[in-house]
């Protein structure tokens, strides 16, 4: 090779020299060009990090929590969720501490409770919580919140209402039939048909059952009005009560009366419309005895009673309470709900059987984690918490 | 949770990841020809339409684009080609759009002149339109969309069909199998001459979209399959185009039906369901134009016809729930007249009456409503070059809806475009605009009302965008900022006195804001391989302002279903004829709650990568040409979902083989 004068001979030479070369060949490149090859460099370094990020993330998996929730009486909660979003939840609420655990059932069993978790009963130390849009029942220990088995293959539970060790009903909104099932092997065991042909409406819906001798009373409320009386020695229809439309809660009290809150249905709605109103009807006749109306706007839900079966409460906005010996319906609220605005208000109300305390679900707008309010007999606010999406149905623990 | 797979992948993709770095250190300068099989279509003269787009924030996504996406549908490219967010459902499932974080009302789609959001909903369900049916499509963003109708809250979609003049005859077929026993079937024919042009395009696509998953929502979890989730749609659409001096006159009839069977959530264990939707589409338009030296006038006439049929049973009870039938049908009428005075200066004017017919009732529940509603819409509009750097666009609607008059909806543009750095430029919008409530949630019992008030919003944004352009290599990027704040967003509530059912209420104020990142480069390398390398990104927060009352924690929260983040990479290669592709778009985390909870149980979605792959070979037999390509879709076999406790399919592999004649 030529010896490029000036330059310095090393072992390298030859190569030295072939790179100045190269780079005075290179001396008229332009700026974009390099611009250009940065760009691409850039480029293909994002692509690279891009890549070698894309498997270094892997979700750990969430350990089991284990509860106990033997010992003080408390509540479970059951919060909706939304409808197609599979994120109803189980709460537990300890009363004596204040302590409220959220997401009990996930935690404790590694799956999700479901779409839209509409009630529980709790039988003896067993929870049954209906998951209405997921069409089953989840059994879990009342103390421990452990899965225990399922009943599956319901079309659109709504609530359970044990009468033995053998003998359950759950009751549905679309399936026109009570549905039995053995509550201590989980196994279905037959149904009572509940349809109504003669109507063009899908009847007959159920919803809650009350209890009496061996009869079980259970209300009829979508595009409905009737209550129905099953016979639970032989599980036959037996009677039906044509009630106000769309009859939505019932209790008993301790004259063996049956209370009946209904909401009259919607403006509009092809099944009528009416005002909402109030029955008593005596649980051995089937007769109505007592009427009450509300106003056109009203919408009252939620009925339900106190231990001693004396005083009725429900939710029409705020919350009512009225002895069953009342002749009229209460002309000032209970508890006053805050709220003034288009939406959001009190969804939900239990009575504790043990202490009397008044709990209130307020979902908020349905779509974050629901209030829920403690009120002791007398009015007062003793606490507040956060529960799940829509907590919509109370549980109480009692033995 | 569903084992990964890694092994293998690691090792493919180090490959990949080699080769681009060869790539990326290659010594390339060479004097090039590129040479592309891409068929052009005809190129409108350029002076009249870029003074009207002057100052607007739109983009169009590409024929190559489209090409790469033809056995796919609109959703598909929507969502790996622009900043747009598509919610989806799943394979062949519901897809909807939002655009800057707005709802999917705020998204408008126009094909060829009209309207295609559905007047009772005021959304589109993107997977109903297939890629093979349009031959271009644009965004205009935020304000800027005003130009082709208002309510566009978020941005506007405008596809569309072209002749293409050279055409005598051609014939074109591709077929795709596909996992899940799929397959998708086109056929497109059309021929003509220089003065006429009739081009029909039929498809079909159908799937048990029976793929295995993990179901980690029920007890026992266990390995199944997905069931009821198959689909089966077909369409034709058909093209006649005539064309003679200064006249232009264009018939198109688009006709698509679907069926789809609706499957339940993963923690399903109920009674078996029958829920199906089947959708029917028809949407027609006629159109004659005339071109002077300096204008064009144009008169459209256009149909939109839509029946939906939502049913649902449960099939042991034999009882039905749901047997809702909705039908909405749409006409429209337009002229619009585009003229230049100068080359300074360019004025449009367009009027658009619409008439919707709408009728929904369910069989079950024995509910439903009807309603007519008659549209005007005036548009002005003046584009001018300033000076030769600045240009601006001022755009005013006005509207009529029922009897409700909106008066002054405004947007201003300015386009800057220094003379130093002539492929660059700065665009600032700013508008007002509003949107008509839809029909559902005036009317739909129980829970319509009719006192909405149109949701309206102030939007700006501001867009630096750069090209530059060698004979071998290509490279442009746009990086976009905007905000927006909506007054009077609808939002449907749990009724207030406490009724079971929801109602609508003008109640949410949010505000929008986020940036938009796109950057494309193209590169020939050692004369026979072609490069081309895509990216964008969005982020967009969306917060909800109003939280009345005290213990409402949304205030200030993005709002459910809406990723604050969204990317797509995408890596093409050409080598001959064989080429290599990689598409991997990204989707960040999105909450389920208004309050945006987050805890090992309460749901987020979370972020994650799809990486899609496709390889195969051009092959000629003049005058017939064959292609023949691989596809694997969800390459690293993520694990994912897109719509809380819905499975999503693991890899899955397709083959597509087209045959295409031209004369």
């Amino acid at each position: 090779m030529k010896e490029i004068p000036g330059k310095r001979k090393t072992e390298n030479g030859k190569r030295q020299s072939e790179e100045e070369s190269r780079k005075s060949v290179l001396q008229p490149a332009t700026r974009n060009q390099e611009a250009w090859r940065l760009g691409l460099r850039l480029w293909c370094l994002v692509l690279s990090a891009w890549f070698l990020t894309l498997f270094s993330c892997s979700e750990s998996p969430v350990d089991t929590v284990y509860f106990d929730f033997s010992g003080d009486h408390g509540v479970f909660i059951v919060n909706e969720g939304n409808f197609m979003y599979g994120n109803s939840s189980l709460s537990f609420y300890n009363p004596g501490t204040k302590r409220v655990y959220n997401q009990v059932f996930q935690a404790r069993n590694g799956v999700p409770l479901g779409d839209v978790a509409q009630s529980m009963s709790i039988w003896k130390n067993l929870g049954f919580i209906v998951v209405n849009n997921s069409g089953k029942i989840y059994v879990v220990d009342s103390q421990t919140a452990e899965f225990k088995g399922s009943i599956s293959g319901l079309s659109s539970p709504r609530y359970v209402h044990v009468i033995d060790s053998e003998k359950s009903y759950v009751t549905d909104l679309f399936a026109r039939k009570v549905t039995i099932f053995n509550p201590t092997t989980f196994q279905v065991t037959g149904f009572i048909p509940v349809g109504n042909s003669n109507s063009e409406f899908s009847q007959h819906s159920t919803e809650q059952m009350i209890p009496y001798k061996n009869l079980v009373f259970t209300n009829c409320w979508s595009y409905d009005n009737k209550i129905l009386v099953i016979n639970s020695d032989t599980d036959q229809l037996v009677d039906s009560i044509e009630v106000f439309k769309q009859p939505n809660s019932m209790v008993i009290d301790r004259d063996n009366k049956i209370w009946v809150l209904s909401d009259g249905g919607f403006e509009g709605s092809p099944f009528g419309y009416e005002q909402a109103g109030l029955l008593k009807i005596d649980a051995e006749t089937h007769e109505i005895e007592r009427t009450f109306r509300f106003n056109k706007n009203d919408r009252p839900l939620n009925l339900c009673i106190n231990p001693t079966k004396d005083t009725l409460y429900f939710l029409n906005r705020h919350v009512w309470k009225m002895a069953v010996t009342e002749k009229h319906l209460p002309e000032k609220p209970f508890i006053t709900s805050k709220y003034t605005s288009l939406y959001g208000g009190f969804f939900s109300l239990a009575i504790d059987p043990t202490n009397r305390d008044v709990y209130i679900g307020d979902a908020i707008d349905h779509r974050q984690n629901g209030l829920v309010y403690r009120y002791n007999t007398s009015g007062k606010l003793i606490d507040s918490f956060k529960a799940g999406i829509s907590p919509g149905d109370f549980a109480f623990i009692t033995e | 949770m569903k084992p990964i797979k890694r092994t293998h992948i690691r090792l493919g993709f180090k490959i990949i990841l080699c080769s681009l770095f060869i790539w990326s250190f290659a010594d390339d300068l060479y004097a090039q020809k590129l040479t592309d099989t891409i068929s052009l279509h005809e190129v409108k003269i350029l002076g009249k339409r870029k003074m009207a787009e002057a100052a607007l924030h739109i983009t169009h996504i590409d024929t190559l684009e489209l090409k790469m996406m033809k056995t796919l549908t609109i959703s598909e490219l929507l969502s790996s080609y622009s900043p747009i967010f598509i919610k989806s459902y799943g394979r062949g499932s519901t897809a909807t759009a939002s655009f800057r974080g707005t709802a999917p009302s705020h998204t408008q789609l126009y094909w060829n002149g009209i309207k295609l959001n559905s007047p009772m909903r005021g959304d589109v369900d993107f997977s109903l339109l297939p890629v093979y049916f349009i031959d271009d499509i644009s965004l205009l963003y935020g304000g800027s969309s005003i130009k082709s109708g208002s309510g566009a809250l978020g941005g506007s979609v405008l596809i569309g069909n072209k002749p293409d003049w050279t055409d005598k005859l051609s014939i074109r077929y591709i077929q795709t199998v596909e996992s899940f026993s799929t397959k998708k079937e086109y056929l497109n024919v059309g021929f003509g001459n220089g003065r006429f042009q009739f081009k029909t395009r039929l498809f079909s696509d159908d799937s048990k979209n029976d793929f295995s998953y993990f179901n980690y929502g029920v007890l026992p979890m266990h390995q199944t399959v997905q069931k009821n989730a198959g689909y089966s749609k077909q369409g034709v659409l058909q093209e006649i185009y005539t064309r003679m001096k200064s006249h232009f006159f264009s018939a198109k009839l688009w006709a698509y039906q679907s069926h789809r069977n609706l499957p339940q959530l993963m923690s399903f264990e109920g009674d078996v369901r029958k829920e199906t939707q089947d959708d029917q589409n028809l949407y027609g338009v006629v159109s004659w134009k005339h071109h002077t030296q300096k204008s064009k006038l144009e008169w459209l006439v256009g149909v939109n016809l839509n029946d939906i049929n939502y049913f649902r049973s449960s099939t042991e009870a034999g009882f039905v729930n749901f047997d809702s039938r909705s039908r909405e049908h749409s006409y429209t009428n337009q002229i619009d007249f585009d003229w230049n005075p100068s080359e300074f200066l360019n004025l449009n004017w367009n009027i658009n009456s619409s008439y919707h017919q709408v009728s929904v009732l369910d069989r079950a529940q024995k509910l439903g409503y009807e309603h007519n509603r008659f549209e005007l819409s005036l548009l002005n509009s003046i584009s001018i070059q300033a000076s030769s750097e600045v240009s601006l666009s001022l755009l005013s609607r006005s509207e009529l809806y029922d009897n409700h008059l909106i008066g002054f909806i405004p947007s201003i543009g300015l386009e800057y475009i220094p003379e130093k750095w002539s492929s660059s430029s700065v665009k600032l919008n700013l508008a007002r605009n509003y949107h008509q409530p839809g029909l559902n949630d005036l009317y739909w019992l129980p829970g319509g009302n009719p006192d909405l008030k149109p949701e309206d919003g102030y939007t700006g944004d501001l867009t630096f965008g750069y090209s530059y352009k060698k004979e071998n290599s290509n490279i442009s990027g746009q990086l976009s900022g905007f905000a927006s704040l909506i007054e009077n967003w609808i939002v449907w509530q749990p009724s207030a006195n406490g009724a079971y059912y929801w109602e609508a209420s003008n109640m949410k104020k949010v505000f929008a804001r986020g940036l938009e990142i796109q950057l494309s480069v193209q590169k020939i390398i050692a004369k026979t391989i072609l490069v081309n390398l895509k990216g964008n990104y969005s982020h967009s927060a969306t917060s909800n302002l109003n939280a009345v009352p005290s213990v409402d924690e949304s205030r200030g929260k993005q709002l459910i279903y809406i990723p604050k983040d969204k990317a797509n990479i995408f890596a093409q290669g050409n080598f001959k004829a064989w080429y290599v592709k990689v598409n991997a778009p990204f989707t960040g985390k999105r909450y389920t709650s208004s309050n945006n909870v987050e805890s090992d149980y309460e749901k987020v979605l979370n972020p994650y990568w799809l990486i899609n792959l496709t390889a195969g070979k051009m092959f000629e037999f003049k005058p017939v040409r064959m292609d023949i390509a691989i596809n694997i879709e969800n390459l690293a076999n993520t694990d994912y979902m897109a719509i809380l406790w819905r499975p999503m399919p693991g890899r899955y592999y397709s083959i597509t083989i087209q045959f295409q004649y031209k004369k």
